[in-house]
């Protein structure tokens, strides 16, 4: 008996990637994409997923995705279009799988329901329309719709002298796709496009299988026909036959032909899986030798034996590189946290009867794989306030003379660590005089504060929980606990949250997140006679200030540079330290940058710079505002590590 | 009959070459264009059996040249001169219709069987 159980995180995993993929040619699909490359890669998913779930002994799994193989099945055969009765049932069929993933992760039992699910599907297609589906207009002259088109399987090789074996295949895969409907390719036309093309000894070889009316004879011809070629071989598959080789085209890229040894430079093993957990242990292995070398660097201080320094140097420099190789192998594309949110934005604009175009950028800026994980709720937040809140309905929108259609935004973009993640709407925005009478009706501001504050500050009131300026609680929004959550998870991680809003214009908002986390740079400090850590990266420069550099206006006085007047605040003050009683010059000072705003932070005296790996404070410190962690020194002093949020 | 052939290059060294490839019995070359614009009022003025189309040209590039001539007359033969490197190019102009590709620089034999198969094709 093979023990499954081992097998069990690598099917969620991949069943996971096929559903997602699912999604994805689904709402590619729902826009009218409707190639055939689209419905056979759903179709490959749904019988991957079944073929899977079989081996696993998920049978609820394994029997849906069957009835979703067969419904897909009669849109490839162009016995149904896929309509939006189809594609909705599709996408519930998707969404009870991976519901049934989630039980199957918890070692629960797999939760009833999923019967409905399959019972439609079923009848569906039983129903069978049999209009055919608007094809665009062929060019060549009717066919009798009766006739069964054959499934050929044509082989070629590429000749290893082809000048560009891509473009040939190119080629090729053009006069192909005139004589019949191509199921799959292998490689397949992206691949070939990206000039993704594996050659063997013999050549670049090339598997493709069509459905066609033509005869064998009559596509040997056109192959004679196409320059470079050195061999081709055309062979009729039975309609199963051809299905079968449809889900196996893919492997035999990776199989070397005839007796030929696998080549060097084959795709497979260039990447593993491996546990996530195994990256994070060889970061806190990675940490702990780095506090080893802060205490060898300590001790060769206190008494130096020749040659150690160097050989210390050379450690610090192997554990730097290390840790950047280690952080990485950790990064992953942002698009792992976006991926779903085409599919978010679909249904809660059909939910909401808003039209929504959702468009993301900089899919490919990578982020620390636990940010990533961390990001997913925040982000799918921010959009369900942006298509509840924010997008108005068409009417409205027509009526205020914008686009009928609303859009969301989503850009990614990286400037040295920091990763810029921006989410804006070009809906209604936010209306701070709004916001403000709800904040002072739920009694969050007293009257008095109310008076004083900026506009920036009562948007700013968003964030605070509780608040919602919904007109009535929606089931995806308006509850008034998002906006803090994700403002919490934010700067937990040590980015900030930049909140933009013109009413009748719009809402932008900016996640500005650290691309790594766990090792980082800090600059020591003195305050009061205590030592703190404060990281690099928060920090735009340090200053010394004389006194003719300081300019005094309404009790605030202002550092000033290349004609700014940068607001002078000591550190202490923020952490209700001891403030020294009167400034002494030179006054050293960190210039930083909270909410959009510089400030120039005073403190004592700069210690040193160094390498921290930041623990986590554990209950109930890690309620301190301006406390992000601990770090220990060299010398095995225990610091605390420093963070601006929360302080002003 | 013989083949007749445009043979559209912005470099006069590279269209006397390509000329004397097809200095034979079989081919007639009824035309030259300097540039992308030259090369589709060429085409549409002496509508000939096969082009040879430079990518790289002044004006309009080889491949926009493609796309225009393909919407006068789909049926029309181009084939892509290119050097190497400029895959993706090649690929971008045989999306927008042209038939093939030859790359600089060029081996007579083996230009004239690309050509011929072009021609051969229905």
């Amino acid at each position: 008996m093979i023990d499954l159980s081992k097998y069990k995180a690598l099917f969620l995993s991949e069943t996971q990637e096929h559903l997602q993929s699912m999604n994805d040619c689904l709402l590619k699909m729902e826009k009218g994409e409707q190639d055939d490359e689209t419905i056979s890669a759903i179709f490959r998913n749904a019988h991957s997923i079944k073929g899977m779930a079989a081996s696993m002994g998920y049978e609820p799994i394994r029997d849906l995705a069957h009835s979703m193989e067969d419904l897909l099945d009669q849109v490839r055969q162009k016995q149904r279009t896929l309509d939006k009765e189809t594609t909705d049932i599709l996408f519930q069929a998707a969404d009870r799988i991976e519901e049934m993933l989630k039980q199957i992760e918890k070692d629960r039992d797999i939760e009833s329901g999923w019967q409905e699910i399959q019972k439609k599907i079923l009848e569906l297609i039983k129903k069978k329309p049999i209009e055919k589906s608007p094809e665009p207009a062929e060019p060549k002259a009717p066919l009798p719709i009766s006739a069964h088109p054959k499934g050929i399987e044509i082989q070629v090789l590429i000749s290893p002298e082809a000048d560009s074996p891509s473009v040939r295949a190119l080629i090729l895969f053009k006069r192909i796709q005139e004589l019949g409907k191509i199921f799959s390719a292998s490689p397949s036309l992206e691949e070939i496009k990206s000039g993704k093309i594996q050659a063997t000894s013999q050549g670049y070889p090339l598997s493709i299988l069509i459905q066609t009316e033509r005869s064998e004879d009559e596509i040997r011809e056109v192959l004679k026909g196409v320059s470079e070629l050195t061999k081709f071989e055309v062979k009729e598959t039975s309609e199963s036959a051809a299905v079968a080789s449809v889900i196996k085209a893919p492997e035999t890229k990776q199989e070397p032909r005839e007796s030929e040894p696998a080549s060097m430079g084959s795709p497979v093993g260039q990447t593993v899986r491996i546990r996530t957990q195994i990256l994070d242990d060889l970061i806190n292995t990675l940490g702990e030798l780095i506090l080893i070398k802060g205490e060898l660097d300590e001790l060769s201080r206190r008494s130096p034996v020749p040659g150690l320094r160097q050989s210390l140097d050379k450690i610090e420099r192997l554990s730097r590189e290390f840790h950047d190789q280690v952080m990485s192998a950790r990064l992953v594309p942002i698009e792992i946290a976006v991926q779903r949110l085409p599919r978010l934005v679909r249904d809660l604009a059909k939910e909401y009867g808003k039209e929504i175009e959702l468009e993301i950028k900089g899919k490919e800026i990578e982020l620390d794989r636990t940010l990533i994980e961390k990001l997913m709720d925040p982000l799918v937040h921010i959009i369900r306030n942006a298509v509840y809140h924010g997008i108005e309905s068409p009417e409205e929108r027509k009526a205020r003379g914008k686009n009928v259609a609303g859009k969301i935004r989503i850009i990614a973009s990286r400037e040295r660590d920091i990763v810029d993640l921006t989410i804006s709407d070009d809906g209604r925005g936010i209306d701070p005089q709004k916001v403000k009478k709800k904040a002072l009706e739920m009694g969050l501001i007293s009257p008095a504060q109310a008076e004083e504050m900026t506009m920036e500050q009562c948007l700013n009131l968003v964030f605070i929980s509780g608040l919602s300026t919904a007109d009535k609680v929606g089931m995806v929004s308006g509850r008034g606990v998002g906006m803090e959550v994700v403002k919490n998870m934010v700067e937990g991680v040590g980015g900030t949250v930049i909140l933009n809003s013109e009413p009748g214009r719009g809402t932008t908002i900016s996640l500005q997140l650290p691309r790594t986390v766990a090792i980082t740079k800090v600059l020591l400090i003195k305050l009061a006679e205590e030592i703190f850590a404060f990281p690099l990266s928060r920090i735009l420069r340090t200053i010394e200030i004389l006194p003719y550099q300081l300019r005094k206006s309404q009790n605030q006085e202002y550092y000033l540079e290349k004609q700014e007047l940068i607001p002078l605040v000591y550190f202490h003050k923020l952490l209700d330290l001891k403030v020294p009683e009167e400034h002494i010059f030179p006054l050293n000072a960190l210039v930083v940058e909270g909410r959009k705003k510089k400030m120039a932070l005073v403190v004592d005296a700069l210690v040193g710079q160094e390498d921290a790996f930041i623990r986590p404070l554990g209950k109930p410190l890690e309620r301190i505002p301006g406390l992000s962690g601990v770090t220990m020194l060299g010398d095995g002093r225990i610091v605390f590590v420093l963070e601006l949020v929360g302080l002003f | 009959m013989p083949i007749r052939v445009l043979i559209a290059d912005d470099a006069l060294f590279m269209r006397n070459m390509i000329k004397e490839v097809f200095a034979s019995q079989e081919f007639h070359v009824i035309g030259e264009a300097a540039n992308g614009v030259e090369a589709i009022e060429k085409y549409k003025q002496l509508k000939p059996d096969i082009t040879t189309m430079d990518i790289v040209m002044p004006l309009k590039s080889g491949i926009e040249a493609v796309r225009e001539i393909v919407k006068i007359d789909p049926n029309a033969r181009i084939v892509m001169c290119s050097a190497l490197g400029q895959e993706s190019l090649v690929m971008e102009a045989i999306e927008a219709g042209a038939k093939d590709y030859i790359v600089k620089p060029f081996k007579p034999e083996k230009v004239l069987e690309v050509v011929k198969k072009v021609i051969a094709a229905k």
